[in-house]
């Protein structure tokens, strides 16, 4: 459907041009910048503003008159794009479940979202009333503060959506290390072997450098620092991590020659 | 006097109404031993816990199912060492890593292209360029035009971030 749309915009958009008449314009249809239910502007959208710039066949008056209301409306429906998104982060994030200090910035978190939908609006009230030189303010002014504020805090909320779910592994790690730990206890009272308590050792402490760096990560998180900077410290936990499962997969190679039907 | 009669009046015998009435009096005044019965039900009642606790704790002994089997009472539980879990749980970590890694390229591709669009902010030029070119060579010829519309529109078909568009509408 978007499809068409965008088909029969286009077509009437380059008619338009190919036949320099200012009728066309008018009478095409409204450009959609919330490009339907995905809410994604497109270059379709715009293209009608570019046509009416590059007519000329449009009298002044006639070309300020109709370039003024596309502005208008393409930037309130870029806006409301804004706030969807925004909405749909907040939606995201509050279903993400956490608890404890995690809780405490998610909420944070989720309440600067709120800010952020409210300042979209407040400037979306600012059209009304614009001229052409009052609606170019109000997009610079958009554009400045999201990337001096949105664009951190959709960072944070990403970032924290992924450290969240990333807490399960880090707790079905330590559960395997317990449970590994009672095995070789076994194994070693049977017989001391210091192969397997180096292993063991090494999987410990490479579990324990993850953790660290997770823990770094939430206190960058919770510390409000750059996003690609705590996204850079839950990568590398997730890295060493990883690393602690190599290890463990070492651990479970000597256990298993060492007990060899329990593997079984 | 045989035995007899010796038996006959030992059927007529009876206590001394006197003796009969304080011993009476005597048993009746002596406290019940509520006490004691009280401490033997506690005692009782004890037991019986402690024979279904250590049921209990057997039971859970023999099927190992601790409620937390980090607990140091907790059996040692061999399914750990299964290769096909533990492959299942680094392949697990492996997807986070990669979602992790989509996040950053994400975030990197989002603030270089943000940087292209506030060092050019022409996005749409070349768009408009190409209307132009598609208008002179539509004069020519249809079915020029007609590829250079169908071009056009899945050129402007392209979905373009908020940033772009309010680039586009500041200018």
């Amino acid at each position: 459907m978007k499809k068409i749309a965008t088909i029969f915009l286009a077509g009437s958009v380059f008619a338009s041009a190919f036949a320099g008449s200012a009728a066309h314009a008018q009478t095409a249809p409204p450009a959609q910048a919330s490009g339907g239910d995905d809410c994604t502007p497109s270059a379709a959208d715009f293209a009608a503003l570019q046509a009416i710039q590059t007519n000329p066949d449009l009298t002044p008056a006639q070309e300020l008159g109709q370039e003024l209301a596309l502005r208008k409306q393409l930037l309130g429906e870029t806006l409301a794009c804004a706030i969807s998104d925004a909405q749909a982060l907040q939606q995201s994030l509050n279903g993400t479940a956490m608890t404890g200090a995690a809780a405490t910035v998610q909420s944070q978190v989720s309440d600067k979202l709120d800010d952020a939908v409210n300042f979209y609006n407040t400037e979306s009230g600012k059209l009304a009333d614009a001229g052409i030189s009052g609606t170019e303010a109000v997009a610079r002014d958009v554009l400045a503060w999201r990337a001096a504020n949105y664009a951190p805090l959709e960072g944070e909320a990403n970032n924290l959506i992924l450290w969240s779910e990333n807490q399960p592994l880090f707790e079905t790690a330590q559960n395997r290390l317990t449970q590994t730990g009672r095995v070789v206890d076994l194994i070693e009272t049977a017989s001391q072997n210091n192969e397997l308590q180096a292993s063991y050792s090494a999987a410990q402490a490479s579990l324990e450098q993850a953790g660290n760096g997770n823990a770094a990560a939430f206190a960058a998180l919770q510390q409000f620092q750059a996003p690609n900077q705590s996204l850079t410290l839950i990568r590398q936990s997730l890295q060493t991590l990883a690393g602690t499962y190599q290890k463990f997969s070492d651990l479970n190679g000597l256990i298993q020659t060492l007990l060899p039907a329990a593997g079984q | 006097m045989n035995l007899f009669e010796t038996l006959e009046q030992l059927k007529t015998i009876q206590p001394d109404p006197a003796f009969r009435e304080s011993s009476k009096r005597a048993i009746l005044a002596t406290a019940p031993r509520e006490p004691w019965r009280f401490w033997r039900r506690a005692v009782a009642v004890f037991e019986t816990g402690a024979a279904v606790a250590l049921t209990v704790f057997f039971v859970l002994v023999l099927t190992g199912q601790f409620p937390n089997s980090s607990s140091p009472i907790a059996p040692v539980q061999f399914s750990v060492i299964d290769p096909a879990t533990l492959r299942a749980e680094a392949q697990a970590v492996d997807i986070q890593i990669q979602l992790a890694d989509v996040a950053y390229d994400e975030s990197s591709t989002a603030a270089g292209a943000s940087t292209a669009v506030a060092a050019s902010g022409q996005i749409f030029k070349p768009l408009a360029a190409s209307l132009a070119a598609a208008s002179s060579t539509g004069s020519a010829s249809s079915s020029t035009s007609g590829s250079a519309a169908a071009a056009s529109s899945t050129a402007s078909s392209t979905p373009i971030s908020v940033d772009q568009a309010l680039q586009q509408l500041a200018q």
